[in-house]
């Protein structure tokens, strides 16, 4: 018996399912344009296949185990010939091209004659890889060139014997390799080798996609290109030089980084084929005489490119010294978790393009031979490296490149893109080789220009003014005109400037003066309309305290901000340490205090300036202390007069947030500035059909909510939203399933996905979807920045990343607080220097992650200090809080990272969408056929809702511990008849002792080959058909149990047939 | 990918602006426009610490400026 290559052996398996897109066919075309001789051209094929064994072998297996089964000559293909007009040949090769083989029956060579019957010909010949590689294709078509010639001119081929064929390769192979058992063989040592060289390998790479990986691998694919011209490829060949390295390296080190630099990560396994036709005897044969070996760049470190190079040139010598183990084997050894999504050890492979040989000599005919793609992909991304050199010098003369890249994960425009940025590092590095990796401009000037300035905020205009001195002038041009209602008490412009002033006079006569903060506990109101705008007219700050907060904190707050004032209502009355506390109700603010008394006291007008602070809001810090953010009035302005508000969306506005948080500057200021009108919710929380039947009896138009209060208004009566003109949401990630919701119940409303930390003044960007506006797929971007401001996305060097890579958000220009309020260390911690903006400029420093995507809007990724490593694996937990939470039985979702015995795993939480009931098993399998395994959390809790802090944001912390029985997989035994066969097998197979049936085929030891023979036995013993990709997708007895019911339409018994072969019942 | 300005074994440099502003830098990244050294290369805590002595009067200059102008003039 033949046994096969170890490279064959790896496609015989590949294919075994059969191979329905052609994955796996090489095909070259040649043009001939001529008078072509068919019935030589035929007979030449026929010669071609004689001569060369692997032309005319198959491929049956016994019980899963192939053998090389070599056909007596005369067994050459047909020459099919299709007459068709020239202007089709093209399209109609690669159609054929793409034709699957059954490698168990068929000749794995093809050949298609396309003929105008004039003088224009393709010919196509598909070689299945199992019996050759890209060199093979020149042997083939060389000699098919000899046949044709010698048959035209009337004789037979002459050409040397060739002196072995590939047969004698297979054998003297598994010679040389020796027994792996054997620990002195070479494959033993090669394998000792590569165990170490790849210990610890991530287990796929971690470059953004456009797409989630699917669980199976569609392996649809198409190809990009570019050129680096002869500068560069010069460049690159003289660095190579002298590092001892080749122009080859140096390309795959310049991909290596841009890998990195795209958030691949620093490790990264690179496929690379490597020609194994070392002897002489080899060179004229075709066969597969190509495998793989890993290249394991190492970037770590922020290295120069030099260094980069000098590892990839010692990684690469090392491989190919190493280069006799089977890939297969090194799989068998280090055993990673597989999966039918991706390829194992490597997912992405660089390949250098051999140089063109001589076009063949076609008697009579002008030939040229051309490419033909099938649109497949093998792994996620290979490039394709083509050195060109001068003719006539060997001068570099440029490099083509080729990237193939898989449609299930990226778009062309991606893969274009990266493949430019390979071309514009390529010139960085070449430019100056010593500068670190990360410090390489990778931007397009378009990408330039759009990052900074195209994508960003519209200039501001200027308003150099105050908050109060806006209003003012408000209520002077309309004191009529409607400005807040309450609970059925409204009040005008004029009203709530008469009150704020008498309020600013007994401020003034409390002795508050310009640069004061003034404290504000009051339940919402007009009064506290009123008194906000009063402090502000007496030249101070406000500070809104919170009336939930527990006095102590409060009290805390109000020492630290200095303020020696509280205003206060009647309903509250705590003592907070102040020196004043001024009381205000309609009664006492009616009576004689409010004629301004004894004078002398006016407010300090004069010093009011747009600098100045208009308000300090606490919030709480991660470390604990609550911090001030300290605002000025020309920031508040500017929130207010932005352009966003204009167009009657925000005219009645809904003031129902405390008005110790953020949204209160949004729901006070944006329409009372603007001359729209306040409408008041009742103190206290509301609940969700109260506050719906209030925006609807006020007919309010513009309104703020929290993600929290928006899911559930959204799950609840998302109808009752459809009232509004826009509505906002934000404070976190918004749910895709509850704005899809409110979308479809209010077709006329906005919805819109607002961001902005309380440093910034409410909100930096937003997201706006208008009616009939379509939703973005996947998450919902947080869009582009308000007027004035810039959103800076920065890698951590502080430069800005391309668009759909992962950075640090940062702000700057307009809304910027001045600081927290007190504490210079921590502002100058946070509030840093731009490095974009005009000279002296500051940006905030969000700690959030971001991206921008392909379309100028930003994506929010969570917090970067969420960002967890499991198993060496960087993780977002918001990204999969993301795709939880895209489950329709989903309403909210939370994931968090526990401690487990066998170190940190991450555990999901998922509430219930409005009338679901989720089923965590099957939101786990949700999960698997959207993100990489690592990304699955091992346990998902069903909650009634997730815990929330005071401002209304996920309590990670306070989330249960996920049930520790879910955490583990407890020995289960098989449970009827078929679970025991397979276990049983299991055992005989993977030498095991207790098999469970949850136990996974991998984690126990086996691998593909092994795979590929219980799969057989399973087809004869119980008479299944299971295809290897559906065993991947679940390696457990369990599963493969359900896959043997799913086919039970399989007409044998199946239980007979065990019974026969005695296997253990 | 970790934060440039969270690195306990990295030097900082404090930098300040016109507005007598101050901010903490990462002493390997170029100084912006607009801002000057006025303390480092240093231990983090080291420049925060001089931020805290030396950074007293957290309004910007001009502000001060204006507001003195003011009372000057009444």
């Amino acid at each position: 018996m033949i046994p096969l290559s170890h490279a064959q052996r790896r496609l015989w398996f590949l294919c075994r399912d059969g191979d329905p897109s052609g994955l796996h066919n090489i095909p070259v075309g040649l043009r001939l344009r001529g008078d072509l001789d068919r019935a030589a051209l035929a007979a030449a094929l026929a010669d071609v296949t004689d001569r060369h064994e692997a032309l005319r072998t198959v491929f049956p297996d016994e019980g899963g185990r192939p053998r090389q089964h070599v056909l007596e000559p005369g067994a050459a293909p047909d020459l099919t010939v299709t007459v068709c007009p020239a202007a089709e040949h093209g399209e109609r090769a690669r159609s054929a091209a793409g034709r699957p083989f059954d490698v168990a029956t068929e000749v794995p060579l093809r050949a298609h004659l396309f003929t105008d019957e004039v003088d224009e010909h393709q010919l196509l010949l598909v070689l299945h890889h199992i019996a050759g590689d890209g060199a093979s294709l020149d042997v083939l078509v060389h000699d098919l060139a000899a046949a044709y010639t010698a048959r035209v001119l009337g004789g037979d081929a002459e050409w040397p014997e060739l002196p072995v064929q590939y047969p004698d390769f297979a054998l003297w192979q598994q010679e040389v390799l020796g027994d792996a058992a054997d620990p002195d063989s070479l494959h033993a040592r090669q394998l000792d080798h590569w165990a170490g060289v790849l210990a610890g390998l991530p287990e796929e790479h971690a470059l953004p996609t456009d797409r989630p990986r699917p669980a199976v691998a569609s392996h649809r694919g198409a190809v990009v290109s570019a050129e680096a011209g002869a500068a560069v490829h010069a460049g690159l060949a003289a660095l190579a030089r002298e590092r001892h390295a080749t122009p080859f390296m140096a390309v795959q080190a310049a991909f290596a980084a841009l890998l990195t630099r795209l958030g691949a990560g620093t490790d990264l396994p690179l496929g690379c084929p490597v020609d194994g036709r070392d002897d002489e005897a080899l060179h004229d044969l075709v066969g597969l005489f190509v495998d793989t070996v890993v290249v394991r760049a190492d970037t770590s470190g922020d290295p120069a490119f030099t260094e980069v190079l000098d590892r990839v040139r010692d990684a690469v010598l090392d491989a190919h010294a190493h280069r006799d183990l089977p890939f297969d084997a090194l799989v068998e050894r280090l055993n990673p978790p597989r999966s039918p999504g991706r390829h194992p050890l490597f997912q992405i492979a660089v390949a250098s393009q051999r140089d063109a040989h001589d076009e063949p000599v076609f008697p009579g005919l002008r030939v040229e031979t051309e490419t033909v793609r099938t649109d497949t992909a093998k792994f996620d991304l290979t490039l394709e490296v083509d050195e060109r050199h001068d003719p006539a010098t060997g001068a570099p003369a440029g490099i083509g490149l080729a990237l193939e890249y898989a449609a299930d994960l990226f778009d062309a425009e991606t893969a274009q893109r990266l493949l430019d940025r390979l071309v514009r590092l390529a010139a960085a590095v070449v430019h100056d080789p010593a500068a670190p990796i990360t410090a390489l401009d990778l931007l397009s000037p378009a990408e330039r220009a759009d990052l900074v300035r195209g994508w960003q905020g519209a200039p501001a205009q200027p308003h150099a003014t105050t908050v109060d001195a806006l209003f003012t002038a408000r209520a002077a041009a309309h004191p009529e005109r409607a400005a807040a209602v309450c609970a059925g008490r409204e009040a005008s412009y004029g009203e709530l400037d008469a009150l704020s002033d008498r309020l600013a006079a007994r401020l003034a006569r409390l002795g508050v003066r310009h640069g004061d903060t003034v404290a504000v506990l009051m339940d919402r109101s007009v009064e506290l309309i009123a008194a906000t705008l009063g402090v502000l007219k007496a030249g101070a700050a406000y500070l809104p305290l919170d009336a939930a907060a527990p006095p102590a904190r409060s009290t805390a707050i109000v020492a630290e901000a200095g303020a020696a004032v509280l205003i206060t209502d009647a309903g509250s009355a705590p003592d907070l340490g102040v020196r004043h506390t001024l009381r205000v109700d309609d009664s006492n603010d009616n009576s004689g205090d409010g004629k301004g008394g004894d004078g002398g006291t006016a407010p300090d007008r004069a010093a009011a300036h747009p600098d100045g602070l208009a308000y300090v809001m606490y919030t709480s810090g991660s470390t604990g202390t609550p911090k001030g953010v300290a605002v000025s009035h020309r920031e508040v302005v500017a929130l207010a007069v932005d352009r966003r508000w204009r167009g009657g969306a925000h005219e009645r506005v809904l003031f129902r947030s405390p008005h110790a948080f953020d949204a209160s500057t949004y729901e006070l200021w944006v329409p009372l500035l603007n001359g729209g009108l306040v409408v008041i919710a009742p103190p206290g929380d509301l609940d969700v059909p109260a506050l719906a039947a209030l925006m609807q009896e006020q007919r309010v138009t513009g309104t703020f909510l929290t993600a929290t209060l928006f899911n559930e208004l959204a799950d609840r009566c998302p109808e009752r939203l459809g009232t509004l003109v826009e509505v906002m949401t934000g404070g976190e990630a918004a749910s895709p399933a509850a704005v899809r919701r409110v979308r479809e119940h209010c077709p006329g409303t906005t919805v819109t996905n607002a961001y902005g930390p309380t440093e910034t003044t409410t909100f930096a960007a937003t997201f706006a979807m208008a009616p009939g506006a379509p939703l973005p797929d996947g998450q919902v971007p947080i869009g582009r920045p308000l007027d004035g401001t810039c959103l800076h996305i920065l890698d951590d060097r502080l430069a800005p990343v391309p668009p759909g890579v992962t950075g640090e958000l940062y702000i700057a220009g307009t809304g910027l607080a001045q600081g927290y309020l007190g504490r210079p260390g921590l502002t100058a911690e946070r509030f840093v220097a731009c490095p974009a903006g005009p000279p002296g400029a500051r940006m905030y420093r969000t700690g959030d992650l971001a991206r921008w995507n392909t379309a100028g809007q930003v994506e929010y990724l969570g917090r970067a200090d969420r960002q967890v490593k499991i198993r060496g694996l960087r993780i977002e937990p918001g990204e999969i809080e993301n795709v939880l939470a895209g489950h329709p039985s989903v309403g909210r979702a939370a994931v968090t990272v526990v401690p487990t015995a066998a170190g940190p795993a991450l555990a999901g939480y998922a509430v219930p969408a409005a009338g679901a009931a989720p089923d965590p098993a099957e939101l786990r399998r949700h999960l698997r056929s959207e993100l990489p395994d690592y990304m699955v959390p091992l346990t998902i809790t069903v909650l009634d809702r997730l815990p929330v802090t005071a401002n209304g944001k996920t309590d990670l912390a306070a989330l249960p511990s996920p049930a520790p029985a879910a955490a583990e997989r407890p020995y289960e035994a098989p449970r009827d008849d078929t679970e025991r066969a397979l276990a049983a097998l299991w055992e005989q197979l993977l030498g095991a002792d207790r098999v469970g049936v949850h136990d996974n085929f991998f984690e126990l030891g086996g691998h593909s080959l092994l795979a590929a023979r219980l799969l057989a036995e399973v087809r004869s013993g119980l008479g299944a058909a299971v295809t290897v990709r559906r065993f991947f997708a679940g390696p457990t007895v369990a599963e493969l149990a359900l896959a043997i019911a799913e086919s039970a339409a399989a007409p044998e018994p199946p239980i007979v047939r065990r019974a026969r072969r005695g296997r253990p019942a | 990918m970790s934060n440039p300005f969270e690195n306990d074994n990295a030097d900082y440099l404090v930098v300040r602006n016109d507005e007598l502003q101050h901010a903490l830098w990462p002493a390997t990244v170029a100084v912006p426009a607009g801002w000057t050294r006025v303390h480092g290369p240093a231990p983090r805590q080291n420049c925060l610490d001089h931020v805290e002595r030396n950074w007293t009067d957290m309004r910007p200059a001009s502000l001060v400026a204006a507001l003195a102008g003011n009372t000057a003039r009444d």
